[in-house]
């Protein structure tokens, strides 16, 4: 059982914030927080990179419409051409329907296995739920873990800095 | 042979499944459950045919309760029936080609009359009915009754053994009793015997009966016909001295006044006289003449639809009007007078027609004019009665003879005076002062539960015989498959009688012909299904005493009642017949029932409305009927149509409608005054095909007058929205067959042939009273019926609507799964097996010709019962939930394809003839290759007043219409007619 | 605009002060205690019992054949059709909350997005029922997917059925996906308030280990607001199609082109009816008012009369052009519709969709939660009188007099149509009692932004 790193847990948002940036000034990098709910300054104090989830949406987009298109096209054109109502063969206007509502599928799927997968879910095991204080259970409270794979990390040392910082709790979270 | 054949499978394995069934449940239980399934009832009919005549019509739990029991006993025996009903071929007969149709030449008799038809037959089945082109009684035309002809032979309902007081008993039984009566009759001469006939034209009918008479002096012969109308031969005896029969020529005919005549829609003649009178009205150029037709009628007929110019007046009005036309234009009122100069300006040309339900005087004047305008030899022939048979009465006349004890034995052979007597003779009564009744008929009917005696009869499709057409022409009646039933033909009982057991039919009607035809002419005779030359020669007439002791009958006080024939029931003779049964009367479109019909004026006086129950009472007898409201109907009438009210068979049980036999009396035959009506409270459900009865100013059915198409020949384009000339889509090529049809609507008179044509060619089920009710009749083709004008005198409009087969078809493109599309010869075809059932295409279709299997309407495999031999093989049966249509009739196209290509040939013009085109007695329907240059069908749509239904909706259809030309003369009603042109 | 709004004469969004065991504690409870009301328990057996008479219309529809029902020829459509419309209609209020108010910062949306989502998934479901029960032979309904099948031929693309079934196919998944997406975070909550094993198990494995890590949140967000931004014209494209299965007819009635906007005003209307008719007795029986407060109430009307007033338009632009096409057929239809066999139905729709609508001006009615909750059910009946009538109108008098007929209702109808009422509402009892109605994290969330935590 090694140690993973140590977790404090505040009762507000903005202590979170708070806590978050001022271990950040003091050269933490290897740190992540918890809230119930989006806390947006977290973004710049924990240096997260824009995601690129975007641009696999609209990929997603693009393959759904156009794959679709194409296998319309190649049944109505190559595998099975039939005279429907006297019609041309490549009727585009219907077919773009079709294809539109294809699109948009292929981009939800795309977004939402692009979001799991980006963030490794599921995942039953983080080290985090090892904690007896982390759980969302009463509506939740704000955590910042530092892990010891921090090179500033030193257990009293980071335990006394985050204490003074107003964490509630500071607790040990085994691996 | 192979009809029992079909059947045979089902039934022979049924014990093995009763007895599974039986193994594995409770016996009674399941004996219950097998009562009740009709595989179990076809098992019983099909193996112990004994049994099944004993079998109520409705099922009945405690008697089938007993036969199941003994079913299971008996099951073992099925090996007992006739062993070569079941085996397929085992020596292939030389002229059958399994898959090939081969067609026979007979006839059918229509009361008493025979038409001249090609039968085709599907390995011995006969499965389709066409009429024989150098029959001149058909002139290759057929109607309604003669093609549903094929479902009576299967008919289930058929009577299927020889019963002797109600007990299921062997023929050889009834021999031995045949043999008694005429031991009984040569020793007292036929004393107190009798035979009721049919009216009949079969010369070896006519010959048995004689040789009878010689057998036996004293022996009676009664004919009762409730259909018979005496009143023309009565006439033209008075007129020229001797019983005559009028055949006419309409087309020789320049101007014709029907007085009351039916001629398009009854009599034998009316296949030839309809295509004659068409023949007269194909206007295609503005140089083309038309005939014209005043039509007086009583009631609305076909004649009357088709008229230029039509006069609806109550029956006793009819034989004043003759004898205005008697007296000429000074007596006759303006309208009459018109006619007549008409008449007298076309010289020999003119034709006047009587009808045949009037009376003797309206027979005799309407003769009387044609003679003095030259007409006779002309327009209208004589010849000798083909029905004539020396008679000792009618049904009044037997009655009288069983009350006067002087006839204790009859043998009725055909006729059902059980149910067609009229009210005022107590037939039941009668015979059942009888020591001897014997019933012969296709039927277990009302006269055969009376009898002692009842002996299955062979259907006409069953039969070897002999029938006259209207002119005489006499066809030899040939049989396409063995009698199902073990039926006997009228020939074999008459020959019983006279004591002749050994002889069969065919050896019957050979001898008769044994003289005029040596076996060479024989065979040829029963090739081209006519005797050639047997046609009977015209008679010269001269002035007979004349009408001097013939009277009109007085205008008669009050309302007034009309009897006519149901047009496809007749008698009641095909009231189990479900094609007909479901086949909208031509007027009202009617099915399942009939309706007391008065016209509008009427109706508002008394304060009645359609479908309100009425109670009419005339000579202290009195029914209940439901009132119709018929436009153009003559007020101050009530028309009754007779044949419905039967509740013998289980098809004729299904049908509402009432008895109209029980108000029509001895006297008053067709007519009677003095009818009492009075409104009851209830209402009675009317189905019909066709709620909508105007064409709500659009431009659907185009009418002009003659006159009027002279001046504007392309009338039809005028004041209705322009077809769109340009579409979006690039026109998709056809360079193979193009396949298109054209309705002449000047020459369609709506009889209906079509539409149950194309029901017995595509199989189209029939869905019963209560599915129609709901709209979910299945005709694949149907034959509006529109009103212009006024309601007390409307014109009557019809227009066959098949589909369309659109190029640029709506229905196509909303099918999810491509079950309608395309064919590369133009069709619009529709898959069944891909189809879905989202009744899209159906939704979209504007002319609303597809057609829904909402439930399982046509049962397939065991379920099915006999009549499923009926089936036309080259067309599937279709299943729930599919979507079905009119197809050009596809399956004729391929045969046409597959020839055509056997021999590497292009298919010829006229090779392909759809089913609803063969049945058309006025040949309509014109159809063939647009591709194919010289195609008939080209040069009907070339004509100036060809034009698409709904074309403004770019769906261009393949099917076209010629525009409805009248010829009224008058130029005042040209001009109207053609402001309200559409 | 909102908390302006907020402290304006509109309601607020969230009355009284909360903190977050409160809120999560009063939600969540809802769902893990399981006490819930006597009468949750007997309105769910009622709906139980309507879902028993679905199953056995269902199968006597399949066994015995399309024909029991009220269509016939020329009117081949029915109930079937106007019960899909009807459902579809009322499946589009819930992905218009959830997502368009989303895009557009509605801070009222945090409340009631959830339970508009689950309503919206259950009544695209039942919609899915009626293409297939309308079908002759529904056991092929497969036939309209690109599979390979026994006739080896493909769906006919230019069918607007087909479209129909993409475009539903896919609002389901999409709305489904959506939906759980913004489920998560409380499924994290409910894991770690689980007090069984069975519990903690069923949510454990939902929530995928959710830990609301802040690097999970960026990406969830952008997301979470992409797949909004796609649901947005998805909720238009798919009612806009199934306007097109009546548009892309040539059927007088059928062929006008105010159809896709008009529907789609209308699916909305008939969409916040069925919210009210869900979110009123919702917030008095579990007593969340001051969550759910009339601040929704007055907003969801709000939406209501002016989808209503599109509507209205849409009927007289539907009269209008058939007037103004001078086609005889088109102004025979509407003169029938009005006076002709379905004319009751017409004049009771105007009634329902239109007139009663309108109280929905005054402010006092929209505040009485009786009054609305009544004018929420009437205008859903109304609604649904709406689809049936365009459905059974133009068929029944179109081109040829000669073949105009009309339909009839028969008990299988109903059974069909009440039957998926009560399968309905007994999935909304289901998800009740199994998932929060309301979504925990972002009340919190706005709990925290409106300064309304204790």
């Amino acid at each position: 059982m090694s140690l993973y790193g140590l977790i404090a847990a505040f009762a507000e948002p903005d202590a979170l914030v708070h806590a978050a940036s001022a271990m950040r000034d003091k050269g933490y990098r290897r740190m992540d927080a918890f809230s119930p709910f989006e806390i947006r300054e977290l973004e710049a104090i924990l240096a997260i990179r824009p995601t690129r989830l975007p641009w696999a949406v609209l990929a997603g987009g693009i393959a759904g419409l156009v794959l679709t298109y194409a296998l319309i096209l190649y049944s109505v054109e190559i595998d099975y051409p039939l005279n429907v109502g006297g019609r041309p063969l490549h009727s585009w206007p219907p077919f773009v329907v079709i294809a539109f509502e294809a699109g948009i599928l292929g981009a939800a799927l795309a977004g939402f296995v692009g979001v799991l997968w980006a963030n490794g879910l599921p995942r039953y095991h983080h080290p985090a739920f090892n904690a007896e204080t982390f759980s969302y259970a009463r509506g939740g409270k704000f955590y910042l873990l530092v892990e010891t794979a921090d090179p500033r990390f030193r257990k009293g040392v980071t335990r006394g800095q985050l204490t003074r910082l107003g964490a509630e709790t500071v607790e040990e979270v085994e691996a | 042979m192979s009809a029992t054949a079909e059947t045979k499978p089902a039934a022979a394995q049924s014990p093995a499944s009763l007895a599974r069934r039986a193994a594995d449940k409770d016996i009674w239980r399941s004996l219950e459950e097998l009562a009740d399934s009709g595989e179990f009832r076809r098992f019983i009919e099909s193996e112990f045919p004994a049994i099944a005549a004993r079998l109520p019509m409705q099922v009945n739990r405690r008697t089938l309760l007993k036969l199941a029991g003994a079913s299971l006993a008996m099951a073992g025996l099925t090996a007992c029936s006739e062993a070569e009903s079941i085996v397929p071929y085992v020596r292939q007969p030389e002229n059958i080609v399994p898959g090939r149709p081969l067609h026979y030449a007979t006839a059918l008799s229509s009361e008493g009359y025979g038409i001249g038809v090609i039968v085709e037959s599907h390995e011995g089945r006969p499965t389709k009915i066409e009429g024989n082109p150098d029959h001149p009684s058909s002139r290759g035309a057929t109607d309604a009754i003669m093609q549903a002809a094929v479902l009576a032979l299967f008919d289930p309902d058929r009577s299927r053994v020889p019963l002797k007081n109600g007990e299921p008993a062997g023929y050889g039984d009834f021999l031995a009793d045949m043999a008694k009566l005429s031991a009984d009759w040569a020793a007292s001469s036929g004393q107190g015997g009798a035979l009721l006939v049919e009216t009949t034209t079969s010369p070896t009918m006519k010959a048995q009966l004689e040789d009878l008479r010689s057998l036996y002096r004293k022996l009676r012969v009664y004919r009762h016909d409730p259909l018979a109308v005496p009143a023309g031969t009565a006439a033209t005896a008075k007129l020229f001295g001797r019983a005559l029969a009028p055949v006419y020529h309409f087309d020789r005919a320049d101007v014709i006044l029907s007085l009351d005549a039916d001629f398009l829609g009854e009599g034998p003649g009316r296949l030839a006289y309809a295509r004659n009178f068409a023949d007269r009205r194909r206007v295609r150029r503005p140089g083309d003449t038309m005939n014209r037709l005043y039509a007086v009628e009583t009631t609305p007929t076909l004649t009357g639809a088709a008229a230029d110019r039509r006069k609806a007046v109550r029956p006793s009005e009819v034989e004043s009007l003759a004898a205005a036309l008697q007296a000429g234009l000074a007596a006759a009122p303006q309208w009459l007078a018109a006619a007549i100069e008409d008449l007298v300006g076309a010289g020999r040309n003119s034709l006047v027609v009587p009808g045949e339900r009037q009376g003797p005087f309206v027979h005799a004047a309407a003769h009387g004019f044609n003679q003095r305008s030259g007409a006779i030899g002309t327009t209208v022939d004589f010849i000798a009665p083909p029905d004539a048979l020396r008679v000792d009465g009618d049904l009044v006349a037997l009655c009288d003879a069983i009350a006067g004890k002087e006839v204790d034995s009859v043998v009725v052979l055909g006729a059902n005076p059980g149910f067609t007597a009229p009210a005022d003779l107590d037939v039941r009564a009668a015979f059942s002062r009888l020591k001897l009744l014997v019933h012969w008929g296709l039927y277990r009917d009302e006269t055969a539960q009376l009898a002692h005696w009842h002996v299955p009869a062979a259907h006409d499709l069953e039969s070897w015989s002999d029938v006259s057409g209207h002119d005489g022409t006499v066809s030899i009646v040939q049989p396409l498959i063995r009698p199902l039933y073990g039926g006997r033909t009228a020939h074999e009982m008459i020959a019983a009688l006279a004591g002749r057991f050994d002889v069969d039919a065919p050896g019957l009607v050979r001898e008769t012909w044994a003289k005029r035809l040596d076996d060479g002419a024989w065979r040829e005779a029963l090739r081209d299904g006519l005797v050639a030359g047997s046609a009977a020669a015209p008679v010269a007439v001269e002035t007979g005493t004349g009408l001097t002791d013939l009277k009109p009958e007085p205008v008669s006080q009050g309302l007034e009642v009309r009897f006519v024939i149901d047009p496809w029931l007749r008698d009641s003779r095909h009231a189990n017949c479900a094609w007909l049964q479901e086949l909208p009367r031509p007027l009202t479109k009617q099915v399942w029932g009939n309706a007391a019909l008065i016209s509008p004026a009427t109706a508002g006086r008394l304060q009645l409305e359609t479908g309100q129950v009425v109670n009419l009472a005339h000579g202290g007898r009195s029914i209940d009927a439901p009132v119709w409201i018929m436009p153009g109907h003559p007020d101050e009438t009530v028309t009754l149509p007779l044949g419905f009210g039967r509740r013998t068979g289980s098809v004729a049980a299904l049908a509402g409608g009432f008895d109209a036999y029980r108000l029509r009396t001895s006297d008053a035959m067709w007519f009677a005054g003095g009818v009492t009506l009075t409104a009851r409270a209830d209402t009675a459900r009317l189905v019909t095909t066709q709620h909508h009865h105007a064409m709500e100013g659009r431009a659907i059915v185009r009418r002009a007058s003659l006159d009027h198409f002279r001046e504007r020949p392309d009338f039809v384009r005028d004041d209705v929205p322009p077809a769109p000339t340009e579409s979006l889509y690039p026109d998709w090529p056809y360079d193979q067959e193009a396949w298109g049809m054209s309705i002449d609507l000047s020459a369609c008179i709506g009889c209906m042939a079509c539409v149950s044509a194309c029901q017995a060619e595509n199989n189209s089920p029939t869905v019963g009273p209560d599915e129609c009710a709901l709209g979910h009749e299945m005709h694949w083709l149907r034959v509006d019926r529109y009103y212009a004008g006024p309601p007390d005198d409307p014109e009557t409009l019809f227009q066959p609507v098949p589909c369309m087969q659109c190029e640029k078809a709506p229905c196509e493109i909303v099918c999810p799964v491509n079950a309608t599309v395309h064919t590369h010869d133009g069709l619009n075809a529709q898959v069944y097996n891909r189809c879905i059932g989202t009744r899209y295409c159906s939704q979209n279709c504007p002319y609303k010709v597809r057609r829904f299997n909402f439930l399982e309407y046509q049962p397939y495999g065991e379920e099915a019962g006999p009549e499923q031999a009926a089936h036309n093989p080259d067309v599937s049966v279709r299943s729930r939930g599919v979507m079905e249509k009119c197809t050009y009739c596809v399956q004729r196209i391929s045969e046409a394809r597959i020839h055509a290509q056997v021999d590497n040939r292009a298919i010829a013009d006229g090779e392909v003839v759809t089913a609803c085109q063969q049945a058309c007695p006025t040949r309509a329907i014109s159809f063939g290759n647009l591709n194919d240059k010289r195609a008939a069908v080209l040069r009907e749509k070339g004509a100036p007043h060809s034009y698409a239904l709904l074309e403004e909706l770019n769906t261009r259809p393949r099917t076209t219409y010629l525009g409805r030309i009248r010829n009224p003369g008058n130029a005042a009603v040209a001009a109207e007619k053609g402001r309200t042109d559409g | 605009m909102a908390r302006t709004a907020a402290v304006g004469r509109a309601p607020p969004v969230l009355r009284g002060r909360h903190d977050f065991p409160e809120i999560s504690g009063r939600i969540a409870g809802v769902v893990l205690n399981g006490r819930l009301p006597r009468y949750f328990w007997a309105a769910f057996f009622l709906c139980f019992v309507l879902v028993l008479v679905l199953f056995y219309s269902i199968t006597y529809l399949v066994a015995i054949g399309v024909g029991k029902l009220g269509i016939d020829m020329p009117v081949v459509w029915g109930t079937m059709i106007s019960n899909f419309v009807w459902w579809i209609g009322i499946g589009h209020a819930g992905t218009l909350i959830s997502a368009v108010l989303l895009l557009l910062r509605q801070p009222w949306r945090a409340s009631i997005n959830r339970f508009a989502e689950a309503m919206t998934l259950f009544a695209v479901a039942m919609a899915g029922l009626f293409p297939i029960l309308h079908l002759g032979r529904p056991w092929f309904f497969y036939w309209l997917l690109p599979l390979p099948n026994t006739h080896m031929h493909w769906p006919q693309w230019r069918s607007p059925l087909v479209w129909d079934f993409a475009a539903i196919a896919t609002y389901a998944i999409v709305s489904l996906l959506f939906w759980f997406m913004g489920l998560l975070p409380d499924l994290a909550m409910l894991r770690d308030r689980a007090k069984t094993r069975g519990a903690q198990l069923f949510y454990g494995i939902l929530a995928m280990g959710w830990r609301g890590s802040a690097r999970h949140w960026a990406r969830y967000r952008v997301v979470y607001y992409l797949m909004a931004a796609l649901a947005t014209p998805l909720v238009v494209s798919v009612h806009s199609i199934v306007s097109l299965d009546f548009t892309f007819a040539i059927t007088p009635g059928y062929h006008s082109t105010i159809f896709p906007p008009y529907f789609v005003a209308g699916a909305l209307l008939s969409g916040f009816a069925m919210v009210l008719t869900i979110a009123i007795p919702l917030r008095w029986a579990f007593s969340v008012e001051d969550l759910i407060t009339l601040r929704h109430m007055d907003n969801a009307a709000k939406l209501m009369i002016a989808s209503g007033l599109i509507v209205a338009y849409g009927y007289a632009s539907e009269a209008f052009f058939a007037w103004y096409s001078g086609e005889a057929w088109e102004r025979t239809m509407m003169v029938q519709r009005a006076v002709g066999p379905y004319s009751t139905l017409f004049w009771i729709m105007l009634a329902c969709n239109v007139g009663v609508l309108q109280l929905l001006w005054l402010r006092r009615v929209r505040l009485n939660m009786p009054a609305l909750f009544a004018i929420a059910v009437i205008v859903n009946i109304g609604m649904w009188i709406e689809r049936y009538v365009i459905v059974v109108s133009g068929p029944s008098r179109d081109f040829l007099p000669s073949a105009w007929g009309d339909q009839s209702l028969t008990w299988l109808d109903f059974g069909i149509l009440f039957g998926s009422i009560g399968t309905f509402f007994a999935l909304i009892f289901l998800f009740v009692r199994i998932l929060p109605a309301i979504t925990i994290f972002e009340v919190e969330e706005l709990a925290e932004e409106t300064g309304r935590v204790a």
